[in-house]
């Protein structure tokens, strides 16, 4: 029989209330409320321990939290863990995302939790566990257990794991190929889904794209009056690529030290960008970053003040988790030398 | 994506990008219409003299961009 | 236009005395057929090959694919490419079904593909459900007798529409099994929606001529776009390239077949008026395919279309002009079905298309552009198994860190999908489709 644990906060694991939210992690034998249902209808696994923690003390000390919850685990033998439902709880959801997340990570098992579509948990770490579509309340946890139960079950027997709407979880942002029945081509998809759309009938579109949320526009400032960086997806690096920056869908970023340069010489710096003719580049760093230029902008004052640090990736075919991220890093980085004004070089 | 992050933050900030359709579709605010995809930053075929001019009055275009008030995304050339 | 295509189905191809087609059994004389396919001499070491569905045989490189046709009337199957002008899209047409004539060489380049006639591979590729008759063989001229990049395969492209020609006159004087009527001249009800099809054509990249997509014989690099009869498309008013990977550029054949087209009629004067096709091309340049996406939103006003279905037929920069064509048609009020292959990468994990817009809201997508393949040894390879390790091809290399060399010991392989020639059915053959996990 497999090994399954699972997490669960101070309310449903029967600890007390809001005025137990402050309680810190401990490692229950056996079973409790949702664990004890989970285990009596997994066929394929027995819980064999329930993670207990306060959502309080998860949000406010997450990383003590999540060490404390690994030190618990060392030495236990398990193979996979559940977590929730956390439904439309916020400070629930999110502790399920971070618990998954660390115990995946750090143990190497699959992760299976459920919420409502709308937890802020939701998004967090896509792609290490698997987030189950949920109800909004409490009331749906008739309905929700037997999903991380089904779903779990699957994972335990090395089942096939079908796309996310066959099987009920969140897209975690992959698109794999299937096939369909031979005589389903694009030809009569095409032209059935055209029908429907000029008829006003629904249809649905086979790769969905979500309307790009706009960002509020940031006021104008005066360069001269500003601290100004340049940040680029252009894929310029050091010649040797120290940091390993990939051509494509990357993951990392490089931040490099301008002080005391004017220009970006040939034969220092290189194109990595997988997506158009490095030669140019290569030939002249300063066609991806114009280094001179803006040296000489700020010595005519036009530029108040140029931040020291280059930061620079590969902009194609990254993906929008791995791009949020990176921004966000960078945007510490520049924060703490006040960066208000940012110039982004990209293909 | 990575502007549109960065611009969350609070910072104005300019997308220099040849393909602006591209940076108009990951909503960006401040485009400003670079040369090439291979050689953003100048004119790829022409003398390093004048690939320097370029490059200093492409930035000096984006310090204008970034110092201009807009109601909603716009594509400067 | 009126076009009736007479259909001859195909059910062997052997080697005799005389070419002919009886009963469904095509002979070829050997001699006469690499003396059509190759007029002028400029290919040598020239070898006739019968491949057949779900023989354990391995084609490659494979330089085009064509349809074995004949007009009655004498004008070329190509015109301006095989024979004089005459506007395609008219008359009688005949055809031999279930087969193709494919041009097989032995230094691959990056337009360059792969068939299996039996596998895993052959499930993925409508190819693969065709009788190939392949010639092999080698250019006289050997500048582009190596292992690299990009190849005009001239002779090779104008050999296989040769051929097919040839091949094609086995059935004249004979009546068709069955006939296809293109036939856009009757009156269709105004009711109905008016619809076009968006064709993207491979025409950027290369400036210098010989590579790209042919229209009516000529190059089409700088083809602005225009607009054709349906039946032109179907009729070898335009011929593939040899530029884009095999695996989702549309050869020849795809053109002559294409079943995006035959749907859009099946439909026409029923539940749509399909008023024509629509040629959208992909220029590395930003102004340009603003001004491309613009020509084709201006016709589609032009021929008050309320819809159309748009097709990105290449990945890169193409599927700029793919997502600014269906955003400009869009914002006249033509509602757009775009149909497209996704690019996610072997991880799964990457942007499906370098750009991304929600108001492409209605696409059909025709799967992944990058699968990474395992691939069993076959009993017989037509053309050079080796070539794989040249890295000529895009999808099969010599050397990589994480899966060694495409080619191993035994004879099978480990490759990207890029090199299966029609694997992303693109023309609208394709049964696959991307899902989200």
């Amino acid at each position: 029989m497999k090994k399954v644990i699972m997490y669960l906060n101070q309310f449903y694991g029967g600890i007390g209330g809001e005025e137990k939210a402050d309680y810190e992690p401990s490692l229950l034998e056996g079973t409790v409320g949702p664990s004890k249902a989970l285990d009596d209808m997994l066929t394929a696994g027995t819980v064999t321990h329930t993670i207990l923690c306060g959502d309080g003390y998860m949000a406010s000390h997450t990383a003590e939290a999540l060490e404390k919850i690994g030190k618990l685990l060392e030495g236990l033998e398990f193979d996979i863990l559940t977590a929730g439902p956390a439904f439309m709880s916020g400070r629930y959801g999110v502790s399920c995302v971070e618990v998954c997340n660390y115990v995946h990570k750090n143990f190497g098992v699959p992760a299976v939790t459920c919420m409502f579509e709308e937890n802020p948990g939701r998004e967090m770490y896509p792609q290490a566990m698997y987030v189950m579509a949920g109800s909004k309340s409490g009331a749906g946890m008739r309905k929700d257990m037997p999903k991380i139960a089904a779903f779990a079950d699957k994972l335990l027997k090395g089942e096939e794991i079908l796309w996310s709407d066959a099987e009920g979880y969140f897209p975690r942002g992959f698109r794999w190929q299937i096939q369909l029945p031979k005589e389903e081509t694009a030809a009569k998809r095409s032209v059935a889904m055209l029908k429907k759309k000029l008829a006003g009938e629904p249809f649905e579109t086979e790769l969905p794209i979500d309307a790009e949320e706009m960002v509020p526009i940031a006021p104008p400032r005066d360069a001269s009056k500003s601290r100004v960086a340049f940040v680029s997806t252009g894929g310029l690096v050091p010649m040797g690529n120290p940091d390993h920056i990939p051509s494509a869908a990357s993951t990392r970023y490089g931040r490099y030290d301008l002080s005391g340069k004017n220009v970006l010489k040939k034969g220092e710096w290189k194109s990595v960008h997988g997506g158009y003719d490095q030669t140019y580049a290569d030939e002249e760093p300063m066609l991806a970053m114009p280094l001179d230029a803006l040296r000489r902008l700020e010595a005519e004052g036009k530029i108040g003040y140029f931040h020291p640090w280059f930061y620079t990736t590969t902009g194609n075919q990254t993906n929008r988790v791995n791009s949020v991220r990176m921004a966000k890093e960078i945007v510490e980085h520049l924060k703490a030398d006040d960066i208000d004004t940012v110039i982004f070089g990209s293909a | 994506m990575m502007v549109k992050e960065i611009e969350r933050s609070g910072m104005t900030v300019v997308h220099v990008a040849n393909m602006t359709a591209v940076a108009q579709s990951i909503g960006s605010n401040r485009i400003l219409k670079a040369y090439s995809i291979p050689a953003a930053m100048a004119d790829m075929n022409e003398t390093p003299e004048i690939q320097a001019k370029q490059r200093y009055q492409l930035m000096s275009r984006a310090l204008e961009v970034l110092n201009t008030d807009i109601k909603e995304q716009t594509v400067f050339q | 236009m009126k076009l009736e295509i007479g259909n001859f189905y195909v059910k062997d191809i052997v080697f005799g005395e005389k070419t002919n087609y009886e009963n469904g059994t095509l002979t070829v004389n050997q001699e006469e057929a690499i003396a059509a396919l190759n007029p002028e001499g400029n290919l040598k070491n020239v070898e006739l090959y019968i491949a057949h569905p779900g023989e354990r045989t391995r084609i490659l490189p494979i330089k085009e694919i064509v349809e074995a046709r004949v007009r009655p009337d004498g004008r070329a199957v190509f015109p301006g490419q095989t024979g004089g002008m005459a506007l395609s899209g008219k008359g009688k047409l005949f055809a031999l079904k279930n087969m193709a004539v494919t041009a097989v060489g032995v230094y691959a380049g990056s337009g360059d593909g792969m068939l299996d006639m039996a596998g895993p591979a052959a499930e993925l590729t409508h190819f693969s459900e065709l009788i190939h008759l392949c010639f092999k063989a080698e250019n006289v001229d050997g500048s582009e007798n190596v292992y690299g990049p990009y190849k005009k395969n001239t002779y090779f492209r104008l050999g296989a529409q040769l051929l097919g020609e040839y091949i094609g006159k086995a059935v004249l004087g004979q009546e068709p099994e069955d006939w296809e009527i293109y036939d856009n001249t009757t009156e269709v009800s105004a009711e109905l929606p008016r619809v076009g099809l968006v064709l993207q054509l491979s025409t950027a990249f290369v400036k210098e001529p010989g590579f790209v997509c042919r229209l009516y014989g000529e190059d089409t690099v700088y083809l602005v776009p225009t607009m054709l009869n349906a039946n032109e498309v179907l009729d070898g008013a335009l011929c593939g390239d040899t530029l884009f990977f095999a695996s989702f550029k549309l050869f020849t054949y795809d053109y002559q077949d294409m079943p995006l087209i035959k749907e859009l009629y099946a439909e026409h004067g029923k539940t749509l008026n399909f008023i024509g096709v629509f040629l959208d091309v992909n220029p590395a340049v930003a102004d340009l395919k603003i001004r491309d996406s613009d020509r084709i939103a201006a016709m589609a006003e032009m021929m008050k279309l309320d819809g159309a279905v748009v097709v990105n037929t290449a990945n890169g920069h193409s599927e700029i002009d793919f997502f600014t064509t269906i955003i400009k048609l869009e914002e006249i009020g033509v509602k757009c079905v775009g149909q497209c292959m996704e690019s996610p990468g072997h991880g799964g994990g990457m942007q499906s298309k370098v750009m991304l817009d929600a108001r492409a809201n209605a696409i059909v997508s025709t799967g992944a552009d990058h699968v990474v393949l395992n691939l069993p040894a076959m009993d017989k390879v037509i053309g050079k198994l080796d070539s794989v390790n040249h890295d000529g091809y895009p999808g099969a290399w010599s050397y990589d860190p994480e899966y060694g060399p495409s080619l191993h010991e035994d004879g099978s392989l480990v490759v990207d999908s890029l090199i299966i020639a029609g694997h992303d059915g693109n023309a609208g053959w394709s049964h696959k489709v991307c899902k989200s996990y």
